[in-house]
């Protein structure tokens, strides 16, 4: 009896792991982070599935009554924006739209931007190819939104040697300037 | 500056026409070849 | 007999650069004023860099080339073209500046995106970039929509016969008013017009979607002249998509599709003769040829099945479709979505339509309308002239503000234009299949860059091959002049190499 049973749940388990490593590249599992450009490559393998995102919100929280827009990137800039000195990989950004309800959105203190580097947040919820709600818009439906780490304002240092190269065309062109005017005189 | 460009208000009432009524036919074709193609 | 340019001749056109280079750094002024606005003090840098640079090229051609004579048709072909080129290049140094550019030439390709209101993009992290930054991206297509070479006019030639030469030759021949002067400030006026009233519409729209004021007076601003001059720039990298918002779409199709009709359009409207929005050949060629691309595309929607309702066959289909016919660029998809959720039909009716493109003397780019209108009716009077008896002489017109009647040599030079666009947009498909891409993805883009449109299927990123960036920087130019001041500028080249010297005649 007892062989039987043992039998039957190492099968089971054994199956289960067949199961789980034949499918490991087909299916995904939902509450597992979803880089965001596997999305806008398979949006039909994600249509109506729910998906976690997590990323750095841009630009505007733009509250429309209940709910919310954020836009959500989570390229490399993400990490370290171009302002901050982060390297140039060859894109400009990954984003996805998210709609939320608006008491999540609020408590978001920066939005990314040339300023800033925007709040992390995580993000769960339906995501649509083409959103019926939203004329056929593509986003995610949010039924969890979490700010996972808030942002920081970008210091930007003054870069000098752009200084110096002005100071030294203005003096180039002073005496360009007067130059011509000699030209002109003499030439009257 | 031209002088008789005084009643350019009505000017863009006309464009603004001529777009939303290419736009009304655009819709009326796609909603008919929507339905033929059901 | 070609003669070789004489150095007097070389002196001409540098001193006409000069003064477009002069033009250049002037309205830098403007991203500058909202940079220090904005307290960017880095991108202020930038652009006082630009200006200095632009202000020095300018006093030295001044300081050296200064010429007597006045300019011919051909210096201001010349001028035209190679303008474009040298204000691409002065015009890239704040771009390259901010650090959002792999490189100087993605600076370039982003430049010329601009000038030419195309639209294609190389800039990493948008959504990380100066307001200094995006106004002097989005001033680019709007001053590059009026054409540089209408502002250098306007302010820096008056009186001059040489410049209605330089104004011809940068592809806008229709002459409003007599006086050019006064055509260059037509034109203005009737855009500032629109740029009080489209913006306001859209700052409206955009508070009552919840966006802050400061954000949405700017982005009004921006996105009307991204619109309006056709050139599908967006602050945001989502494009207008990161608005989800209806009456945005429909404010900047509104405005795209009236900044794609011909000026003279524009004028005759605007002062009284009201039935030219009826009767214009361009207007009636662009409803019939949106009209038989939106019957392609809802095909194409229907049969693929991702986009069902109507509004959705509205707001994805006919407002990208209006943008690629336009040749303007929005877009409410992802590059990848044109290939992936629009389908072959829909992709293919697309392509189409910017191959098409938008009216003459106008915004727009791709064959025109005009020149549909010319072939189309042409081609109809040979039919009717088969049928004839062989005595018969039939002649067709065309009613384009005035009637003209389509002659030998005005079908002629509309059938040079056609072939040398369906030369390069084929040349661009069959590089992009050389270097990998798909033949759908690769015509879109190629099509998209030489008729001036900027939507993208994929193709452009920054990690495109260097000699596709080339390439493509040689359609939006070529595309933007219509070919005329491009050929100039390669006569100039063969004259120098091959022509007699002026005293061997002897």
């Amino acid at each position: 009896m007892r062989k039987a049973a043992a039998l039957v749940l190492l099968s089971t388990l054994f199956l289960l792991a067949l199961a789980g490593t034949l499918s490991a590249s087909v299916a995904f599992t939902p509450g597992e982070r979803v880089p965001i450009t596997d999305l806008i490559e398979n949006m039909k393998k994600f249509d109506g599935k729910v998906v976690t995102i997590q990323g750095q919100v841009v630009g505007d929280g733009m509250v429309r009554g209940a709910f919310a827009w954020v836009t959500v990137d989570d390229d490399p800039f993400s990490n370290k924006s171009v302002e901050e000195g982060g390297a140039l990989v060859g894109m400009s950004n990954i984003s996805m739209s998210v709609w939320a309800p608006s008491p999540d959105v609020e408590p978001i203190r920066y939005y990314g931007g040339y300023k800033n580097q925007g709040d992390t947040v995580r993000v769960t919820g339906v995501f649509h190819r083409a959103c019926p709600e939203h004329g056929g818009d593509t986003d995610i439906h949010a039924t969890s939104f979490a700010v996972l780490r808030p942002g920081h304002g970008i210091v930007h240092s003054i870069q000098y040697p752009k200084l110096i190269a002005v100071i030294l065309l203005s003096a180039v062109i002073a005496l360009l300037w007067y130059a011509l005017k000699v030209r002109r005189k003499s030439a009257a | 500056m031209p002088r008789k460009v005084g009643k350019y208000g009505f000017g863009i009432v006309i464009e603004v026409a001529a777009v939303v009524g290419i736009s009304l036919l655009a819709l009326l074709l796609m909603f008919i070849v929507k339905a033929i193609m059901a | 007999m070609i003669f070789r340019p004489t150095s007097k001749d070389l002196k001409l056109i540098a001193w006409g650069i000069g003064r477009v280079i002069l033009g250049v750094g002037l309205i830098m002024a403007i991203p500058l004023t909202v940079a220090i606005a904005s307290t960017e003090w880095n991108t202020v840098l930038d652009f006082l860099v630009g200006m200095t640079a632009c202000f020095t090229f300018w006093l030295i051609t001044e300081n050296t080339c200064k010429v007597d004579r006045d300019l011919t048709w051909f210096h201001g072909l010349v001028v035209a073209s190679l303008g474009w080129l040298v204000a691409m290049g002065f015009g890239a140094l704040p771009h390259f500046l901010s650090g959002h550019f792999k490189s100087y030439l993605d600076a370039c390709f982003d430049l010329m995106s601009g000038y030419t209101t195309t639209g294609l993009i190389l800039i990493q992290d948008l959504d990380h970039a100066s307001n200094g930054l995006n106004m002097w991206r989005h001033l680019l297509t709007y001053a590059g929509g009026q054409g540089i070479i209408v502002i250098a006019l306007t302010f820096l030639f008056a009186g001059s016969a040489g410049a209605f030469k330089i104004y011809a030759s940068e592809g806008k021949e229709e002459k409003l008013l007599p006086n050019v002067i006064r055509t260059a400030r037509a034109i203005w006026m009737i855009s500032l017009t629109y740029l009080v009233i489209g913006s306001t519409f859209l700052f409206m729209f955009l508070m009552k979607d919840g966006m802050a004021a400061g954000r949405g007076f700017l982005h009004s601003v921006w996105l009307f002249m991204g619109a309006w001059s056709t050139g599908g720039f967006a602050p945001m990298n989502l494009n207008l998509l990161y608005y989800h918002s209806f009456a945005i779409e429909i404010i900047t199709l509104v405005i795209f599709v009236i900044g794609s009709f011909n000026f003279a359009l524009h004028y005759a409207v605007w002062t009284g003769k009201r039935s030219e929005i009826v009767k214009n050949i361009e207007v009636r060629s662009f409803t019939i040829t949106m009209m038989i691309t939106t019957f392609m595309l809802s095909i194409g929607f229907s049969k693929f099945g991702v986009y069902n309702s109507l509004t959705e066959f509205f707001r994805k289909g006919f407002y990208n479709l209006a943008s690629g016919h336009t040749t303007t660029g929005n877009s409410t998809v992802y590059a990848t979505s044109f290939y992936k959720e629009f389908g072959f039909i829909a992709m293919w009716a697309i392509i189409l339509a910017m191959a098409i493109g938008a009216s003459a003397c106008s915004t727009g780019g791709g064959f025109k309308g005009l020149r549909m209108g010319i072939f189309t009716k042409s081609l109809w009077g040979d039919i009717k002239g088969l049928v004839s008896p062989e005595s018969a002489v039939v002649r067709e017109k065309i009613h384009h503000v005035k009637d003209i009647w389509i002659d030998e040599s005005l079908l002629k030079g509309t059938m040079l234009v056609l072939i040398s666009y369906m030369v390069i947009y084929g040349v661009g498909g069959l590089l992009g299949i050389m270097y990998g891409y798909s033949p759908s993805v690769s015509f879109f883009d190629a099509v998209s860059a030489g008729s001036n449109t900027g939507l993208s299927a994929g193709l452009t990123t920054p990690l495109m091959p260097s000699l596709l960036k080339v390439y493509y920087i040689f359609m939006m130019w070529a595309g933007r002049l219509e070919f005329m001041s491009v050929f100039a500028l390669f006569g100039l080249g063969i004259a120098i190499v091959r022509g007699r010297k002026v005293g061997a005649l002897r």
